[in-house]
């Protein structure tokens, strides 16, 4: 671990003292129809937009573009190629808009040479803009709020075999003591409000802030306490000044708020796991985060009792990690997660520790289950839970029941309850053997949890809370392991609202179209 | 409204410091002498039916809760003089039983470990007995002697057969000499107390506070022997078990302080960060508290509403405390009432 020194920290106070953020407004004529198309035809469309399957699957691609484009500086090639894969899956979904929904159907057939112009676009005003501010004798650093643009914006910048010396930075690299000649941030201040440091506790003493012409940016300055020593009038950030260019007023303005996309989230979060429905039954509420800078979402066990492993680069080195309740899940942390192939991350290393007996075990496990599952299917969740309690179950609740049906359990805590449920589904005979097999993978997991926990510990002992915090995922190799089998992701956002999800999907990353 | 200003003239006496850098040393920039300053203040105002609430919005915490707790330390050692007092009572009260630390000595300062055996008055005078070995007890005046026993609450010791006459003691480095003078330099190293609680991430804190190099201003020129902050703050967690101290740290994600700290109650808490103060913000509910708030924390939200949330129940607002909040600085100050 670095020790930070004195002379890093003065830097930073010496930025903070003397920043200046200067709003620059883009202006691009296709991207801008564009933009203001889509958001007529949204408004058209009305509340159905939000709440309509087909609109919500019709906006969702648009809107990410939208945003995309708005937020990074896309080389051609991607932007091309995106566009032409989504105007041919409008195309198809298009056609079924004359039927279904005939007085929209022109005007939203309109759009589509909004998104063709696109592709004739020779230059790109704001990756102009973006290299006119950057000096060749200056350390520069380009902020940009999704992460996974960043490769398309370095290819762009290849592309025009510049000598630009510049940093491509996430914002959470910001948060590091490095201090940069100049920070350009891309896209409205709102845009980052859950990374606001990038403007508030300013690694640069120039940064500006770069965005098209019809997007608003009301941010300014403010205290954050109710009664800070100093007057309101001057804020905390008196050596932080504003200097503004206000929009030019030819296109009428769009919030910035509406390019956030909370719901949007929630929506492909949603059509992801349409895409592999599974059962109605075993449906539990679950708690969604989004991780691997927005690419993908996972969701947990929202129960009040629900626990998890977690990293947390803010504690102590041997504190970092900990089980936590789900419900104390925040952005910032790591979440784990299996590198390749679904499930469980523990069970690849309970595997190895059960040796030969792994296969024979787990098919043991997997049978009793599928046919506790068949069983509920056929009968219901209340029918179940009412035969397990009068075979001598003293815990079964319909909660209880999904946990025992799920994958990532192993048996249930206490034999009663194991043996009703083997009289249930028919195997009362071979009870014990069950029961035997599922403790010895119980013992497993509980050494392979031991196991990851020293493995992660051992690994980012030598990392210390700047390095972590600056880190959007992180590898781990199991002992005993070539590749890397854990992966910890750092959480980006938690959704406002649980979500309810098959069991079985519990704890799987799923991937945000 | 209430106002505690510094007197000027008291901040003009404060020895200067400077940190050292490959280059050479460097006077401390204007936010680090604040910090230093500001723990001067805080440490010179009294709890009574009132205790001071500071939160500060930072661009970085590093360094922070260290240059506060020795501007702390440095003033609580001045104050001494009416704290001696308390921590006299202090160790009126231990237990028999209750394994101690003694130091001995003027010139060669010995250091032996012993058990509390009681306490006896002499000629209108209290005394601690101490058995140091199986053949030998000490019997010292608490008036002159208690600033030099330190409590062992957490070590069992046990008594030698054979009379020792200890393990010299440390005497305080040039650095810490240099920087508080000789008389209250000594009084820093003998004597055990703690004047502040750090509460963080132990680890960073230990690194900033052990691993950067100081130097402090003597005839005009920075060219005293050089030291770290360690050596003032005396951080218990960062010493030997018998060594004294003059500070404490906890980690943030303690969930049982009272078992580190037992039932002392330290005069002032620096809280390192966001979730330290969430975590532990409403304990000690009589100690000053300086809430240090780092601005690219993930929690700096969820701890600026806490903050406010606490200010909309003050007993009173601080509107001037007479320091000069550097630019980059936001802080608020107000008034809890004690419980």
């Amino acid at each position: 671990m670095t020790v930070a020194s004195l002379s890093s920290v003065a830097n930073v106070y010496q930025v903070q003292q003397a920043a200046v953020i200067t709003r620059h407004r883009v202006d691009c004529d296709v991207l801008a129809r564009y933009c203001l198309a889509l958001k007529q035809l949204q408004d058209a469309v009305g509340p159905a937009a939000q709440a309509d399957r087909y609109w919500i699957e019709f906006f969702r691609p648009l809107n990410r573009l939208k945003f995309d484009l708005c937020a990074a500086p896309l080389s051609t090639d991607y932007k091309n190629k995106r566009i032409a894969s989504l105007l041919e899956d409008l195309e198809e979904h298009l056609s079924k808009c004359a039927d279904l929904y005939p007085s929209l159907s022109d005007r939203a057939r309109a759009l589509l040479p909004y998104l063709e112009a696109l592709t004739h676009q020779t230059s790109d005003p704001l990756l102009a803009t973006l290299i006119g501010l950057t000096q060749s004798n200056e350390r520069t650093g380009w902020v940009i709020k999704k992460g996974n643009l960043i490769p398309f914006v370095l290819d762009a910048l290849e592309a025009l075999n510049l000598s630009l010396s510049v940093e491509i930075l996430r914002p959470v690299q910001l948060k590091a003591l490095t201090v940069y000649d100049r920070l350009i941030i891309v896209g409205s201040v709102r845009w980052f409000e859950s990374c606001l440091h990038v403007v508030t506790a300013p690694r640069a003493k120039q940064i500006d802030v770069v965005l098209y012409d019809w997007i608003t940016d009301s941010w300014k300055p403010t205290n954050v306490f109710a009664s800070p020593l100093k007057p309101r009038e001057q804020p905390y950030s008196r050596g932080i000044t504003l200097r503004d260019r206000p929009p030019s007023l030819k296109w009428k303005p769009i919030d910035a708020e509406t390019f956030l996309m909370e719901n949007d989230t929630e929506q492909s979060v949603r059509a992801a796991l349409e895409r592999r429905k599974t059962d109605d039954i075993g449906e539990v509420p679950a708690v969604c985060a989004v991780i691997d800078e927005g690419r993908k979402a996972i969701l947990y066990d929202a129960s009040d009792q629900a626990t998890m492993i977690v990293i947390d680069p803010d504690q102590e080195s041997k504190n970092r990690v900990k089980r936590i309740l789900v419900k104390e899940l925040i952005p910032g942390l790591f979440v784990l997660v299996r590198t390749s192939g679904g499930g469980d991350y523990i069970v690849p290393v309970a595997d190895r520790i059960l040796g030969s007996l792994a296969p024979k075990a787990r098919a043991y496990q997997s049978d009793w289950k599928q046919r506790l599952t068949r069983y509920v299917v056929v009968y219901g969740t209340s029918k179940t839970v009412a035969d397990l309690c009068a075979l001598g179950s003293e815990v079964a609740s319909e909660q209880n029941l999904y946990n025992w049906m799920s994958p990532r359990s192993i048996r249930t805590k206490f034999r009663t309850d194991f043996l009703a449920i083997l009289k249930l589904i028919g195997l009362e005979d071979e009870a014990s053997t069950y029961w035997a097999m599922m403790s010895k993978i119980h013992a497993a997991h509980v050494s392979a949890g031991q196991q990851i926990r020293r493995t992660l510990l051992d690994q980012i002992k030598y990392l210390d809370a700047e390095d972590l915090n600056t880190q959007a995922q992180l590898d781990f190799r199991m002992p005993g392991s070539e590749e890397a089998e854990i992966r910890a992701y750092r959480v980006e956002k938690i959704l406002p609202d649980t979500i309810r999800v098959h069991y079985s999907r519990l704890g799987e990353p799923i991937v945000l179209e | 409204m209430v106002d505690h200003r510094l007197d000027t003239k008291f901040l003009d006496q404060l020895p200067k410091l400077a940190y050292v850098t490959d280059e050479g040393s460097r006077s401390l920039p204007e936010w680090a002498m604040f910090f230093l300053h500001l723990g001067y203040l805080v440490a010179g105002v009294p709890t009574q039916a009132v205790r001071h609430v500071f939160g500060l919005a930072l661009p970085t915490r590093t360094f922070a809760s260290g240059l506060i707790a020795t501007g702390i330390v440095a003033r609580s050692i001045e104050l001494g003089v009416d704290q001696d007092w308390n921590y006299i009572d202090y160790i009126s009260s231990l237990s028999p039983g209750t394994s101690v630390c003694v130091r001995r000595g003027n010139q060669d300062v010995r250091q032996i470990r012993g058990v509390v055996e009681g306490f006896q008055e002499i000629r209108g005078k209290d005394n601690i007995i101490v058995r140091v070995s199986m053949r030998e007890i000490l019997m010292l005046p608490l008036e002159t002697y208690a600033e030099r026993i330190t409590p062992l609450h957490n070590d069992e010791i046990r008594l030698p057969k054979q009379i020792r006459r200890g393990r010299k003691v440390s005497t305080p480095s040039p650095f810490v000499e240099c920087y508080l003078g000789t008389e209250l330099a000594q009084r820093l190293v003998f004597s055990s107390e703690t004047s502040v609680l750090l509460v963080g991430q132990v680890s960073a804190i230990k690194r900033e506070v052990c691993d950067v190099r100081f130097v402090c201003r003597r005839s005009g020129r920075y060219d005293s022997p050089e030291g770290v902050l360690n050596d003032l703050l005396r951080v218990r967690q960062f010493q030997a078990v018998t060594e004294t101290y003059r500070t404490q740290c906890l980690k943030q994600s303690d969930k049982y302080p009272e078992r580190k700290l037992g039932n002392k109650v330290p005069p002032i808490v620096v809280f390192d960060g966001a979730v330290a103060f969430l975590n532990h913000g409403n304990q000690w509910a009589s100690s000053h508290q300086i809430v240090l708030l780092d601005r690219t924390e993930t929690q700096f939200d969820d701890a600026v509403t806490q903050l406010n949330q606490r200010y909309s129940y003050r007993a009173s607002d601080t509107t001037e405390i007479g320091l000069e909040v550097p630019t980059g600085i936001e802080m608020m100050v107000f008034d809890e009432a004690c419980s």
